[in-house]
C-alpha cells in the first residue's frame, strides 16, 4: 500500500487522465482556458442594466429574478432564459414557483426536450424523485442539448435508488460521449465530472478525473456550479483547505451564494473554527428553503445537545424535500442521539425505501453519535452501514476510526486500510494510517486495569508515575461517582502533539491536551509541548474523570457537565491542579460575558471567542462545585444517573436536584457573586496587563501612578507598575507595588501573578523566608510553574526543610519528568529522609533517562534498592553496572556484599 | 564517528594499560594545543573563552599535563595573560606546531582542540581566526611532522565536518562537531566535549580516566539532549574517525589517574601480585567474551554467567588489595 501519493492531492494534476482521451488535451494546454474561451468577468454596470445571468452570478437575486422574468417574457421559447430564471428561483428557495414556471414553459413549448431536463432538476429539489427520473428520461429521449447533463442526473437518481449497474452504464456512456468529442460546454463537463465522482466509488482514480472536469468546466461556467461541486468533492475527502478555497472563490464574486456559504460553513466546522452558524444563517437568509443547510444546521444543534431544536430543524428540511437524504439523515441522527431509537429506526426505514443500498444515512447517524460521545454506538452504526453498502469507504473509515477510539487497534487498522484502498484521497484516513505506522515506536505497560500505551523512549520514565496516578485517580473517582469501569482502560501519551491531534480528530492543529473516548484516553506526553506549558498529571486526572462520568451516564452526560466535573476533580486531586480563578474570568464576569447555565454547552461547542472555551471550563467547574456544596456528591451522582436513564437536562435537574436549570443557575449566580466580591474589588476592568517587558502600550508610568493615586485597590495597576519598576531595577518600588497587588488579590496565580517577581526580589536580598512564602503562594495555585518549583525546592532544602523540598520536587514530576537533575535531587533528599521507595523510583528514572555515566546510575539504583529492601533488584542493577564497568570498585563491593549476605534467591 | 564497532577487548585494555604505564613512567608526553578562535558576537566569544578556559584548567589539574606542554591561544590574550600564551592567529598556530614538532618524541600524543566558528568547504574548510583563517589544508600541512606521534585533532567549530577527509591519516583521531561543512549553525559540541574531559561523568568504564572515545560519546549524547530539551531540530552531528572503528580513540587518554595506577608500578616487583593481576585480566577477558555473546543467550543464563565472573573478579580484586595491603613484596 502506498499512501504517499495521496499527499499530492490538490497539487499534482499532471497525472495522466487515463479514462478520458479528450482530457489529455486539457493537460497539455489546449483547453478552453488556453483557447481564450474563459467566461469574461461582467463589467461594472448599474444593477438595472445587468442581464439575468450576470445578476445571478453576482448574487443580485432581486435583479436576477426581475431580469429573468423579463427575458423569458421577451423570448418565451428560450431555454437559456428559462434555465437562468429557474436557477435564480431555486437559489432563492422559490421552489414551487420554479416548478410552475417550467410547467408553463412546457405547455407553451411541448417539444422542448431541454425544458424537461430543467424540470427534472426542479423535481429533484422538490423531492419527487420518480417524476424527476421520467423528466430526465424525456430530455434524453428528446435529444436535448443538455443530454449529457440529463444522463448524469438520471444516473445519480438511479445510483441512489440502488440501481448501481444501470447507473454505472449511464456514467460510462458519458465518458464515452466525451471521448467521442462531445461534451464541450460547462454543463457537459460538469455532467462528466459528476459521472466520474460516482465512478470513483469503485475506481479511485476517477475522483481525480472528476476534479479535472470540474476545474475545466469552471473556466467556461457562467454559474458557480463547477466550483461548488469541486468544493463539495474536497469536503467529501476531508480536505478542508482545498474545499474552502473553492467556496471562497465563489463567494468573492457572489458573497451571498447559499451553497458556497454552506460549503464554507462545513469547511470551517471541519477545521473547528468559529462563525459556522452565521454562515448558515446567511445561506438561509437567501434561501429559506435550503434543505441541505437546514439539515446541516440540525447537526450543529445536535452537537450542542439541543435535541428538540435539532429535530425541529431536520423536520423543516424534510417538509421542503421529503426525499432528501440529508434531511432524513439529520432527522434520524437527531432522534437517535436523543435516545429515541424507535422513531430513528422508522426514519431509517423511509430512507431505506428511497435509497435501498446506501449506507450514507447510517454513516451520518454514526458520526452524530460520535459527536455526542457515543463511540460504541458509532462503531455499531458504521458496521450496519457496511452491511447495506459493503463498498462504502466512508462507512469503513467511520468504523475504523471508532474502533480506534475504542482501543481495538488491529481491527481499526484493517478497516482503515480497506477504506484507503477504495478511497486513497481521504486525508483523515491517510493521516490516521500514517499515525498507526508509528505505533511500532510504542510499547504497552500493563498496570492493573490500565494499559499504558507509551513511546518506547518515554515508557521507563513516564510509566511508573503514570500508572500510580491513574490507579489513584480511578480509585478515588470511582468511589465518588459510584461507577467503576469494567473494561481495561487504555491510556495513550504522544510525544508529538501533531500525532495526538491526528489521533483525536484526524488532522494536525488541535489545541487540546487530552481526550477521552470512554475506555480510551489520549494525552500529550510532557515532551509534546514546551516544558512548563502544562501538567500531564492533572490532564490525565481530567480525562479519567471523563471515563467515569461517561460511564456513569451511559455517555449521555452533557458536555458542560462532564468538563465541569473533570476540572473540579482536578482541583480536588492536588493543590494547584485544575483551572483557578483567573483575571480573564473576573473581567468576563465583570463584563457580563459569562454564559447562562442552559447555554453553557455553546461555550465548548460554538464559542463566540477563543477565550470563551477556557472561561466555560472554569465556569462549569464552579457550577459542579456549587452543586456538590448544595446537594452533596449524591447530587452529582443522581444527575449522572438521570442522564443515563435518558432524561433531558431539565428533567435530570428536577429529578436529581429538585430544581429547574434556571433555578440552579440563579442560586449559582448568587453564590458566585458573593465569592467573587473580594477579588472583584481589586479589578478595574483593564483588559491588558503589563508584560514582562513593560506595561501594555497604552499604559505608562505616569498613567499607572495616576491610577493608583486615584484608587489604591487597583490590582492591575499595582502589578504593572511593580513589573515596570523591576525592569528598571527599582527593586524597592517594585516590591512595594507587587506586595500591594498580592494583598489585594492573594489568589492571583496566572501570568499576572506578582508572586514570582516578589520571590526574585526577596531572594536577591537574602530574605529566604519571604521568597519561600511567595513561591509557596504561587505553586499552591499554579499547576505548571516549573521554575517556581525548582527555586522553592532549593530554598526549602537550604533551610533544612528536606521533606517540604521533596514534596515540591515530587509535584514537578507531573510537569516534566524527563529531567535527570530533578530525579537526582529527589533521590538524594528521599534517601536522606529515609523514603526509600521514592529514592528508588527516582534512581530508576535516572537510569531510564540513559545518562552518560550509566555504570554509576545503575550502582546508585542498586544502593537505593538495597535501602528499599529489594535485594533481587539490587543484584540485577549492580550486575548491569558492572557489565558496563567491570572494574568499578564500589559496585564490586556491593555485589560481594549482596552475595555474602546470601539472601539472594 | 560512524558508529564504531567495539574493538576486541583484550587489545583495547592492553592499550589502555600500556598508555597508563607509559604515562606514569613519564616516557611519553601529551602536547596540548587549545585554540579559541574568532568569536564574532560577544556572546560567542564568551562561550569559546569559557569552554577553552575550563579545558585549560582541567588539562593542568585533572589530566596532569605539564604547563610547558600546553599552548593556549585566544583572540584576546589580554583577558587572561597569565594563562593565555598568545593570539590565535594563523601565523601563531604555524609557529606553535613547528615548536611542538621540534620538541616532541616518537610515541607522544599531540592533541589539538579548537573552539570557534567554521566556514568553507572541502580542503578550503576553515577555522575562523583573527586575520587570515586557518584552512583544513593548513592544519594538514602543520601536522605533517607528527608521523611518529599519535594525533588527536578536535574541531568543535560549526561547519567543521569537511576537516575529516583532509586530516585523516594513520594514528590520528579526528573529531568534528558536524558531519559536513553544510551544518553551519552555532555548534555546542565544544562545550560538552570540554566538560567531558574536565569531569568524571564521562568515565563510563570507571577506570579513572576519560578516553577520547568516552569524551566524544558523552558530548554527543549531551548535545542531542540539549537540542531535545530546547525542542530544536538537531543541526550538528558530531563525527569521530580514527581508522580503527573507535579502538584508537578508546585507547587514547590525555591524562588522569588510572585506577590502581600507582600500585601497578610496584606490582612487577611482587611475583604473586603479578600472577594475581594476570588472573584478573583473564577474568576480564572472559567477561568481555561473554558480553559479546549476550544477544545469543537466554537472559537468565547470561546473568548467571556474568554474575559468576563478576564475583570472581571482585574477589580477585580483594585478593590483590589484601596482598598490597600486607606490604609483602
Amino acid at each position: 500500500m502506498t499512501r504517499s501519493k495521496a499527499l499530492l492531492w490538490g497539487g499534482a494534476w499532471a497525472v495522466t487522465f487515463l479514462s478520458l482521451a479528450g482530457f489529455g488535451a486539457w493537460a497539455s494546454g489546449s483547453s478552453a482556458r488556453a483557447q481564450g474561451r474563459r467566461v469574461p468577468a461582467p463589467a461594472v454596470r448599474p444593477a438595472e442594466d445587468l442581464s439575468a445571468v450576470e445578476a445571478l452570478r453576482l448574487g443580485q437575486y432581486e435583479r436576477a429574478l426581475q431580469a429573468g422574468k423579463s427575458e423569458l417574457a421577451a423570448s418565451p421559447q428560450s431555454v437559456p432564459a428559462l434555465s437562468v430564471l429557474i436557477r435564480a428561483l431555486l437559489e432563492t428557495g422559490a421552489h414551487a414557483e420554479a416548478e410552475e414556471t417550467v410547467r408553463s414553459f412546457i405547455s407553451r413549448n411541448p417539444k422542448s426536450a431541454d425544458a424537461w431536463n430543467t424540470m427534472g432538476d426542479v423535481l429533484v429539489v422538490r423531492g419527487r424523485r420518480a417524476e424527476a427520473e421520467t423528466a430526465f428520461g424525456k430530455a434524453i429521449w428528446g435529444k436535448a442539448v443538455a443530454t449529457l447533463a440529463a444522463e448524469a442526473s438520471l444516473g445519480v437518481l438511479l445510483y441512489e435508488r440502488g440501481l448501481r449497474p444501470e447507473a454505472t452504464t449511464r456514467f460510462e456512456r458519458l465518458i464515452a460521449a466525451y471521448n467521442a468529442g462531445r461534451g464541450k460546454t460547462a454543463l457537459d463537463l460538469i455532467a462528466v465530472g459528476r459521472a466520474c465522482r460516482y465512478l470513483g466509488a469503485s475506481n479511485p482514480s476517477a475522483f481525480k478525473d472528476a476534479l479535472k472536469a470540474f476545474d475545466e468546466a469552471a473556466a467556461l461556467d457562467e454559474t458557480h456550479e463547477a466550483r461548488l461541486r469541486t468544493g463539495e468533492l474536497f469536503l467529501e475527502k476531508f480536505n478542508g483547505t482545498e474545499a474552502r478555497s473553492a467556496f471562497e472563490a465563489v463567494l468573492q464574486t457572489n458573497r451571498n451564494q447559499p451553497q458556497a456559504l454552506l460549503g464554507l460553513a462545513k469547511a470551517r466546522d471541519f477545521d473547528g473554527e468559529r462563525g459556522v452558524p452565521d454562515l448558515l444563517d446567511a445561506a438561509l437568509k437567501v434561501n429559506p428553503n435550503f434543505v441541505e443547510a437546514r439539515a446541516y444546521g440540525s447537526g450543529l444543534l445536535l452537537a450542542l445537545e439541543d435535541f428538540p431544536a435539532a429535530r425541529a430543524e431536520a423536520e423543516k428540511a424534510l417538509a421542503e424535500n421529503p426525499s432528501s437524504v440529508e434531511a432524513l439523515s439529520a432527522l434520524a441522527a437527531a432522534q437517535y442521539v436523543a435516545g429515541d431509537v424507535t422513531t430513528s429506526a422508522e426514519t431509517r426505514k423511509k430512507a431505506d425505501t428511497l435509497f435501498p443500498r446506501s449506507g450514507d444515512l447510517l454513516v451520518t447517524v454514526a458520526e452524530a453519535a460520535v459527536r455526542n460521545r457515543l463511540y460504541r454506538e458509532g462503531a455499531r452504526l458504521a458496521g450496519e452501514a457496511l452491511v447495506l453498502e459493503p463498498q462504502s469507504w466512508s462507512a469503513l473509515a467511520s468504523l475504523g476510526q471508532n474502533q480506534l477510539r475504542l482501543g481495538d487497534i488491529d481491527a481499526a487498522r484493517k478497516n482503515l486500510e480497506r477504506s484507503f484502498e477504495g478511497d486513497p484521497y481521504n486525508v483523515w484516513v491517510k493521516n490516521t494510517l500514517d499515525l498507526l505506522d508509528t505505533f511500532v515506536n510504542y510499547t504497552i505497560v500493563d498496570s492493573g486495569r490500565f494499559r499504558l500505551f507509551l513511546d518506547k523512549k518515554e515508557a521507563g520514565v513516564l510509566g511508573p508515575p503514570m500508572a500510580a496516578l491513574a490507579a489513584e485517580a480511578m480509585e478515588k473517582l470511582s468511589a465518588r461517582y459510584g461507577f467503576s469501569p469494567v473494561d481495561p482502560i487504555r491510556v495513550e501519551a504522544y510525544p508529538s502533539h501533531a500525532d495526538f491531534s491526528v489521533r483525536t480528530v484526524g488532522l494536525a492543529g488541535l489545541g487540546a491536551l487530552g481526550v477521552s473516548f470512554g475506555p480510551v484516553v489520549a494525552i500529550d506526553s510532557p515532551q509534546a509541548r514546551d516544558r512548563g506549558a502544562f501538567n500531564w498529571g492533572s490532564t490525565l486526572w481530567h480525562e479519567l474523570a471523563h471515563v467515569v462520568t461517561l460511564g456513569a451516564s451511559g455517555s449521555r452526560v452533557p458536555r458542560w457537565l462532564t468538563e465541569g466535573i473533570s476540572v473540579y476533580e482536578e482541583r480536588r486531586a492536588r493543590p494547584g491542579w485544575g483551572d483557578d480563578l483567573s483575571i480573564e474570568f473576573l473581567l468576563a464576569y465583570q463584563a457580563g460575558d459569562l454564559l447562562p447555565l442552559r447555554d453553557l454547552n455553546n461555550g465548548f461547542v460554538r464559542p463566540k471567542r477563543p477565550e470563551q472555551v477556557s472561561l466555560s471550563y472554569y465556569q462549569a467547574s464552579l457550577v459542579v462545585e456549587h452543586i456538590e456544596t448544595r446537594h452533596g456528591i449524591a447530587g452529582l451522582r443522581n444527575l449522572l444517573k438521570a442522564y443515563a436513564s435518558g432524561a433531558t437536562t431539565e428533567a435530570a435537574f428536577q429529578t436529581a436536584l429538585g430544581r429547574s436549570v434556571d433555578q440552579v443557575d440563579e442560586e449559582f449566580q448568587s453564590a458566585l457573586k458573593t465569592s467573587l466580591a473580594k477579588p472583584l474589588a481589586g479589578i478595574r476592568g483593564a483588559s491588558s496587563l503589563a508584560s514582562h517587558d513593560g506595561p501594555a502600550p497604552a499604559e505608562t508610568r505616569a498613567t499607572l501612578e495616576a491610577r493608583i493615586a486615584k484608587d489604591d485597590n487597583d490590582f492591575i495597576a499595582h502589578v504593572s507598575l511593580g513589573r515596570l519598576n523591576l525592569r528598571e531595577n527599582r527593586d524597592d518600588e517594585a516590591l512595594k507595588h507587587l506586595e500591594r497587588a498580592a494583598q489585594i488579590w492573594p489568589e492571583s496565580a496566572g501570568d499576572e501573578s506578582p508572586y514570582f517577581p516578589i520571590a526574585e526580589i526577596k531572594q536577591a536580598r537574602g530574605d529566604q523566608d519571604g521568597a519561600i512564602a511567595a513561591l509557596k503562594s504561587l505553586v499552591a495555585r499554579n499547576e505548571s510553574h516549573d521554575a517556581a518549583r525548582t527555586q522553592l525546592a532549593g530554598l526549602l532544602e537550604a533551610k533544612g526543610k528536606a521533606d517540604e523540598a521533596l514534596a515540591v520536587l515530587d509535584s514537578a514530576v507531573f510537569i516534566y519528568p524527563f529531567d535527570p537533575l530533578l530525579h537526582e535531587r529527589r533521590a538524594v533528599l528521599a534517601s536522606r529522609l529515609q523514603k526509600s521507595s521514592t529514592a528508588r523510583d527516582a534512581r530508576r528514572a535516572i537510569v531510564e533517562l540513559d545518562p552518560v555515566d550509566k555504570a554509576e546510575a545503575y550502582f546508585q539504583l542498586a544502593l537505593a534498592e538495597m535501602e528499599a529492601g529489594d535485594r533481587p533488584a539490587a543484584r540485577r542493577s549492580v550486575l548491569r553496572s558492572l557489565e558496563i564497568a567491570p572494574r568499578f570498585g564500589r559496585a564490586q563491593e556491593l555485589l560481594l556484599k549482596i552475595h555474602r549476605e546470601g539472601k539472594v534467591p | 564517528m560512524r558508529t564504531p564497532g567495539r574493538a576486541p577487548v583484550a587489545t583495547a585494555f592492553t592499550a589502555i594499560a600500556l598508555i597508563a604505564l607509559a604515562r606514569s613512567g613519564a616516557a611519553q608526553d601529551v602536547h596540548l594545543v587549545i585554540v579559541a578562535g574568532l568569536g564574532g558576537e560577544p556572546s560567542y566569544a564568551e562561550s569559546f573563552r569559557t569552554w577553552s578556559s575550563s579545558l585549560h584548567t582541567a588539562a593542568e589539574k585533572r589530566l596532569g599535563i605539564p604547563r610547558a606542554n600546553i599552548t593556549y591561544l585566544t583572540e584576546s590574550p589580554e583577558k587572561d595573560p597569565g594563562r593565555i600564551d598568545g593570539r590565535a592567529t594563523r601565523e601563531e598556530l604555524a609557529r606553535t606546531f613547528a615548536k611542538i614538532a621540534g620538541r616532541c618524541r616518537p610515541g607522544d600524543t599531540v592533541a589539538v582542540i579548537l573552539f570557534g566558528h567554521g566556514s568553507g568547504f572541502g580542503e578550503e574548510a576553515r577555522f575562523n581566526l583573527p586575520g587570515p583563517d586557518a584552512s583544513a589544508l593548513d592544519f594538514a600541512t602543520w601536522l605533517v611532522p607528527f608521523a611518529l606521534q599519535r594525533v588527536v585533532f578536535v574541531n568543535t567549530a560549526s561547519a567543521s565536518g569537511d576537516f575529516q577527509k583532509v586530516l585523516a591519516a594513520k594514528n590520528r583521531v579526528i573529531l568534528t562537531s558536524t558531519k559536513s561543512s553544510q551544518e553551519r549553525n552555532e555548534a555546542i559540541f565544544g562545550r560538552y566535549f570540554s566538560e567531558a574531559l574536565s569531569g568524571e561523568a564521562a568515565d563510563v568504564d570507571k577506570n579513572g580516566q576519560v578516553s577520547i572515545l568516552e569524551a566524544f560519546e558523552a558530548a554527543k549524547m549531551q548535545v542531542a539532549r540539549e537540542y531535545q530539551r530546547e525542542r530544536r531540530l538537531l543541526t550538528e552531528h558530531a563525527v569521530l574517525e580514527d581508522g580503527e572503528s573507535g579502538a584508537l580513540a578508546r585507547s587514547t587518554i590525555l591524562g588522569g589517574r588510572a585506577s590502581g595506577a600507582s600500585e601497578r608500578a610496584s606490582d612487577s616487583a611482587d611475583p604473586v601480585l603479578g600472577a594475581l593481576e594476570q588472573e584478573r585480566r583473564a577474568i576480564e577477558d572472559k567477561i568481555e567474551a561473554l558480553k559479546a555473546t549476550k544477544s545469543a543467550m537466554p537472559a537468565d543464563r547470561y546473568d548467571r554467567e556474568l554474575e559468576r565472573l563478576l564475583l570472581d573478579l571482585a574477589m580477585k580484586n580483594e585478593e590483590i588489595r589484601k596482598r598490597r595491603g600486607s606490604g609483602k613484596p
